[in-house]
């Protein structure tokens, strides 16, 4: 089972290794497209991303509401619980 | 008073090139497009056609600038234009003219237009009945889109910086053509335009020329090969470093000659 922070951990390194994130401009409140510079061929990469990572299937409907690193970490958090 | 009558005669000239396409893009829009609407045997025929009289009416439009001395137009960079196939045509976009120069050349390109325009009273049924590509679709409809006309060897015209050049700001590109092109595999075609005199930019009017005939360029430049990039990093990685490296030549291009 993972944790709040793992996922954030997981997530965090996720958005480096792809996006080139600095890490330092991550934080749970940080937003995906305007904070990070993502766009929605990014979120589509991501979405595979955390499938991988989580193992369960991720619908991109599910991903249509999030908004910030927040967002991610509680959806992934509910995902891995279910 | 050489000057001032060459003025005026250009003024005519561009009053003359405004009507002209006006009417012109009535005309076929009352008439030509309903008649290939209804004469072609399915859609793709029909955007085909639609397509090249797009083309057509521009390259007639073109010339008749040229002849009436309103514009000089240099383009160099036809050749290399006429010989690509299912690649990335991206444009900076200095002036109002450059669709109209660059699908004066093209005999039957695709490009993503953004979404104003599909209610346009004027231009809707233009772009409707060529079928463009909105540029508000989700984005896994647009890259399937777009791979279906690479897979024809349709070539797809873009502007990455999203609007007119702002003149004397550094370049900054979306990463748009870099997605499109890391996900359809499609290699890139780089083409520079120039005007000088700077005119027709964002916000001005049609009235307000430059003191001299406009000259525009068009220099077509290396093809990027888009697997290069794709080999050594994520695709993601790829199109932003594919941006940027665009973002920069782009800049170096237009401000050192």
């Amino acid at each position: 089972m993972l944790t709040r922070d793992e996922i954030f951990t997981a997530l965090s390194d996720a958005l480096e290794e792809m996006f080139e994130i600095s890490p330092a401009d991550i934080s749970l409140s940080a937003t995906l497209f305007e904070d990070l510079d993502l766009d929605s061929i990014d979120a589509v990469d991501l979405v595979i991303k955390l499938q991988q990572l989580t193992g369960k299937k991720i619908s991109p409907e599910d991903f249509k509401t999030v908004r910030t690193v927040g967002d991610i970490v509680d959806q992934v958090s509910a995902l891995v619980q279910s | 008073m050489w000057a001032r009558l060459n003025y005026g005669w250009r003024l005519l000239g561009t009053a003359v090139g405004f009507a002209v396409f006006s009417v012109g893009g009535l005309l076929m829009a009352l008439m030509l497009f309903p008649l290939i609407a209804m004469t072609a045997p399915d859609t793709a025929t029909k955007n085909s056609r639609i397509r090249r009289l797009i083309h057509a009416g521009f390259r007639g439009f073109v010339r008749l600038l040229s002849i009436l001395g309103v514009i000089e137009f240099n383009q160099s960079g036809r050749k290399q234009l006429l010989a690509c196939r299912g690649e990335i045509l991206i444009a900076n976009h200095p002036s109002l003219l450059d669709v109209v120069l660059l699908m004066s050349l093209l005999p039957e390109a695709q490009c993503v237009v953004k979404h104003q325009l599909w209610n346009s009273r004027f231009l809707g049924s233009v772009v409707r009945g060529a079928g463009y590509i909105r540029n508000d679709i989700p984005a896994d409809q647009m890259i399937e889109k777009c791979q279906l006309e690479f897979d024809q060897g349709t070539n797809m015209v873009l502007f990455p910086e999203g609007t007119r050049t702002v003149p004397g700001k550094p370049i900054k590109f979306q990463r748009g053509f870099a997605n499109i092109a890391t996900l359809c595999g499609a290699d890139l075609q780089p083409i520079t335009i120039r005007c000088t005199p700077p005119t027709l930019l964002k916000g001005e009017r049609w009235y307000e020329i430059p003191d001299e005939k406009m000259k525009f360029s068009l220099v077509t430049h290396d093809k990027i090969l888009t697997g290069d990039y794709l080999d050594d990093d994520l695709r993601t990685i790829a199109a932003r470093r594919l941006t940027r490296d665009m973002e920069q030549f782009y800049q170096e291009k237009l401000c050192n000659g």
